[in-house]
C-alpha cells in the first residue's frame, strides 16, 4: 500500500468509533462535577474564614471598648472624690 | 442553539480528521480514540477563547497536533521508566492503524517506526503534507511559521526519513541472515 510515487504510504480515512462522542460527553459531564464539587470546597473554606475573621474583629473591638470604659470609671470616680 | 448542540455540530464535522490525524501521528487505534478525546475536551472547554483569528479547522488541528505530541512523549517517559523495573509491561506503541490492510501492516509500521525516530517539527510538517495531503499554507498557518519554512522541514524530514528506512533495511537483511 507505500504510494509508489514518492514512497509514502497510501492510507485510507477511516471514521472514528461511535462509542467515542458518549465516552467524551461522560468525561466532560465528570469535569463539570469535578469543577462544581471543587467550587463547594472553595465556598465552603471561604466562609469558615469569614466567620473566623468576623469573630477575631468582634473580640477585638470589644477588647478595645473594654480599657475606654474603664478609663471613664476611674476618672468618674476621681472627679467625686 | 445551546453549547451541547454546537459541539456536537463540531465534533462531527472534525471528528474524522482529527480521528485519523492521531492515527497517522501514533500509529495505533488505542492512543488515537485517547488524543481525538482530549482533543475535543480541550476544544469543549476553550471554544468561548476561539478568537476567529484563524480558520476553526485550523485552530482544531493544532490542539491535535499538540495533543498527540504529549501523548508520544508520555509513552516515551512510561517506556524509559519501565527500563528500571523490569516487571512492568513495556508501553512500546504498537502499530494497529485501521486504516493500513492487514498484508500492508509490516510495511507501514516499518515507515512509521523510522517516522517517529524524525524531530518533532519534521515529523509533523511530513505528516501534514505527506500523509494528510494538505496544502503547504494550510501546514504552515497549522504549525504557525512561514511555507518556506514547512518546505524546508519536509526537504529535511524526507532525507532523514530515508536514511533512517535505509538503515532499518540493512539491520532487518542483517537480522534475516
Amino acid at each position: 500500500m507505500l504510494n509508489k510515487e514518492d514512497g509514502y504510504p497510501m492510507i485510507t480515512q477511516v471514521d472514528p468509533p461511535d462509542f467515542l462522542l458518549t465516552r467524551i460527553r461522560s468525561k466532560l459531564e465528570q469535569i463539570q462535577r469535578d469543577k462544581l464539587s471543587w467550587k463547594r470546597v472553595v465556598v465552603g473554606f471561604a466562609t469558615v474564614v469569614s466567620v473566623i475573621v468576623l469573630n477575631v474583629w468582634v473580640f477585638s473591638s470589644q477588647e478595645e471598648q473594654r480599657p475606654a470604659s474603664l478609663v471613664a470609671d476611674e476618672s468618674s470616680l476621681i472627679y467625686e472624690s | 442553539m445551546t453549547n451541547q448542540t454546537t459541539f456536537d455540530e463540531i465534533y462531527y464535522k472534525f471528528a474524522k480528521r482529527v480521528y485519523n490525524l492521531a492515527l497517522n501521528y501514533c500509529g495505533n487505534s488505542e492512543d488515537a480514540e485517547e488524543i481525538t478525546q482530549d482533543t475535543f475536551i480541550a476544544v469543549h472547554e476553550s471554544l468561548s477563547d476561539f478568537r476567529q483569528e484563524s480558520q476553526l479547522s485550523t485552530w482544531i488541528t493544532r490542539i491535535a497536533i499538540h495533543k498527540s505530541i504529549d501523548c508520544l512523549r508520555k509513552k516515551k517517559r512510561k517506556r524509559w521508566l519501565s527500563f528500571f523495573d523490569q516487571h512492568q509491561e513495556n508501553s512500546l506503541p504498537h502499530f494497529n492503524h485501521p486504516g493500513v490492510q492487514l498484508e500492508h501492516q509490516e510495511e507501514v509500521a516499518n515507515f512509521f517506526q523510522g517516522l517517529n525516530q524524525l524531530p518533532e517539527q519534521q515529523k509533523t510538517a511530513l505528516v501534514l503534507t505527506k500523509i494528510e495531503c494538505l496544502k503547504m499554507t494550510e501546514v504552515a498557518e497549522i504549525m504557525g511559521i512561514s511555507a518556506k519554512a514547512v518546505e524546508s522541514l519536509v526537504a529535511r524530514g524526507k532525507m532523514n526519513l530515508e536514511k533512517k528506512l535505509n538503515l532499518r533495511g540493512i539491520n532487518n537483511a542483517q537480522n534475516d541472515k
